[in-house]
C-alpha cells in the first residue's frame, strides 16, 4: 500500500494511504487518511478488514501504535470500517467518532476495547493535540448519517464518498484535469447520492470553508481549483436517478 | 472464516442438531414406555414382565433426555469457541502479515501484541479440545444407553408373544420402541462421524 504526505507542518501532519496493488481484485480501492498532530493521531475510515494488514504496516511506518487514540468512520460500509474488529485489538485506548445513527450497526463488526463516540446530527468538533477537528454534517451523501472532516489549519476537507471516483489502482493521486475526471465521478455521484436537497445544503456549507485539499474516500485527491470546480459540477448534476 | 475454524463451529451445530432431533424422540420414547407400562399392569400378571421392562426404558429415555440437554449446551460452548479462536486466528495471520511486511522500531508493539494474541488463541485451542472430548464420551454414553434400549426391545417383543391378551397391541408397542431407539442411534452415530471425520481432516 503507497503512502504519501498530504500536509507536513512541524508535528502536524496528513498522510493518505491507498492505491493499494496487493488487494484483491474485485474490492474497489480506497483511500484511508492519518492525521497527526503533536504525539497524537487519527485514523480515518480506516478501511476493510481485507486491506488491515497492509494498512497497519503502513500507518506503523508514520505512528506507533499507542499514538493511535481516534479513529473516524464517516458512516456504516464495510469499505469504510469492516476492520474495526482487528483494529480493536491492536488498539488499547481507542475512540471511535461516527455517527450516532450508527452505532448499533457498526458495533456488530466488534469492538471489545475502543469506546464508540456518537456523532449527533449536528457535527461536533475534537482535540487532537493542539488541533480542533471539525465532524462537519454530510447526511444523505450517501449514506443517511454521514459526516466529512475538516481542519482549519491544514485546510482539508475529507469528504468520504464525495467526490469519489472508482479508479484503478495506478490511478493518479491528484485531479489535474476536471473535465475529464468528471467523467469518472459522474455515474458514481448520480447513483450512490440519493437527495438533491441534501446535496445543495452541503454545498452551500462546505462553499464557506477555506479547502486547500478536497480529500476523498475512493479515487483522487482535489486541490483548490479542482474543488471549486467539484462544487459547481456537483451542484448542477442530478443525482438519485434510480427512482424517475 | 478459514477451514479449520469453520469446521469446528460445523461439527458443533451439526452434532447439536442431530442431539436435539435424538432429544424430540427421546421424549416420544418416555410417552411410549409408559403406554407400554400401563397397557402391561392393565393386563396383569401375564404381561408383568413388560411392565418391568417399560419402567427401564423410561429410565434410560428420562437419562438420554438429560444428557442431550447437556450436550445441547456443551456443543454451544464449542461453537462459542470456535468463532472466538478464529477470530484470534484472523488477528494472528493479518498481524503476522504486517510483520512480515514492515520492521521498524513501532512494530516491537505488534510483535508483542502478536505473541498475546497467539498464546491466547492456544489457550482456546486446549479448551476446545477438552471440550471436544467431552462431547465424544458423552455421546459415547448416550450410544450406550440406548443400545441397551434396544436390547430390552426384543425381549419386549418376546414377552408381547407370551401374553394372552391384547398380544398384537403389545408387540407393535414394543416394536415401536424399538424404532424409536434405532432412530435415536442413527442420530448418535451420524454425530459420532461427524466428529470422525472432523478429527480425520484437522489430521490432515
Amino acid at each position: 500500500m503507497k503512502s504519501h504526505k498530504l500536509y507536513t507542518q512541524g508535528s502536524h501532519q496528513w498522510v493518505v494511504f491507498g492505491r493499494d496493488e496487493s488487494k484483491p481484485d474485485k474490492i474497489i480501492d480506497t483511500n484511508q487518511y492519518l492525521v497527526v498532530n503533536q504525539d497524537k493521531a487519527m485514523l480515518l475510515d480506516p478501511g476493510g478488514i481485507e486491506l488491515f494488514s497492509p494498512m497497519l504496516a503502513s500507518v506503523v511506518k508514520h505512528v506507533s501504535l499507542e499514538q493511535i487514540e481516534h479513529l473516524f468512520a464517516s458512516h456504516q460500509d464495510p469499505d469504510i470500517i469492516s476492520s474495526l474488529g482487528l483494529w480493536d485489538q491492536v488498539l488499547d485506548h481507542a475512540t471511535l467518532h461516527s455517527p450516532w445513527v450508527w452505532e448499533g450497526f457498526i458495533r456488530h463488526f466488534g469492538m471489545q476495547n475502543i469506546q464508540y463516540n456518537a456523532l449527533p446530527d449536528e457535527g461536533a468538533e475534537i482535540a487532537l493535540g493542539s488541533l480542533k477537528l471539525r465532524f462537519v454534517p454530510a447526511h444523505y451523501l450517501h449514506s443517511s448519517g454521514n459526516f466529512n472532516v475538516y481542519d482549519p489549519v491544514a485546510k482539508v476537507l475529507f469528504s468520504g464518498d464525495l467526490g469519489a471516483a472508482l479508479e484503478a489502482v495506478d490511478a493518479p493521486l491528484f485531479v489535474e484535469d476536471f473535465a475529464s475526471h468528471a467523467d469518472k465521478m459522474k455515474y458514481f455521484h448520480q447513483r450512490w447520492m440519493p437527495s438533491n436537497k441534501a446535496k445543495l445544503d452541503w454545498i452551500s456549507r462546505v462553499k464557506e470553508l477555506d479547502v486547500d485539499f478536497m480529500a476523498p474516500q475512493h479515487g483522487r485527491i482535489f486541490k483548490r481549483e479542482a474543488f471549486l470546480e467539484f462544487l459547481e459540477w456537483f451542484e448542477k448534476l442530478d443525482v438519485g436517478i434510480a427512482v424517475s | 472464516m478459514k477451514r479449520g475454524q469453520s469446521n469446528q463451529t460445523i461439527v458443533a451445530v451439526t452434532v447439536s442438531g442431530r442431539l436435539f432431533k435424538a432429544q424430540v424422540l427421546a421424549r416420544s420414547l418416555s410417552i411410549s414406555s409408559k403406554n407400554l407400562s400401563a397397557v402391561a399392569i392393565r393386563i396383569g400378571q401375564q404381561a408383568a414382565g413388560l411392565a418391568v421392562l417399560a419402567s427401564f426404558y423410561d429410565e434410560l429415555a428420562n437419562s438420554t433426555i438429560q444428557l442431550a440437554n447437556k450436550i445441547g449446551e456443551l456443543t454451544g460452548s464449542i461453537a462459542d469457541l470456535a468463532v472466538e479462536e478464529w477470530k484470534l486466528a484472523l488477528l494472528h495471520q493479518h498481524l503476522e502479515k504486517v510483520l512480515a511486511l514492515e520492521h521498524n522500531e513501532n512494530t516491537a508493539y505488534i510483535q508483542e501484541k502478536h505473541e498475546y494474541y497467539e498464546a491466547e488463541r492456544n489457550s482456546k485451542l486446549s479448551i476446545f479440545n477438552r471440550l471436544m472430548s467431552q462431547l465424544e464420551l458423552m455421546l459415547s454414553d448416550m450410544r450406550r444407553q440406548m443400545q441397551s434400549i434396544s436390547v430390552i426391545a426384543v425381549n419386549s417383543k418376546i414377552e408381547a408373544t407370551q401374553a394372552a391378551d391384547k398380544k398384537e397391541l403389545l408387540f407393535n408397542m414394543a416394536e415401536d420402541i424399538e424404532k424409536t431407539t434405532d432412530s435415536i442411534i442413527t442420530h448418535i452415530k451420524a454425530s459420532q462421524n461427524c466428529l470422525e471425520t472432523y478429527y480425520s481432516e484437522a489430521r490432515i
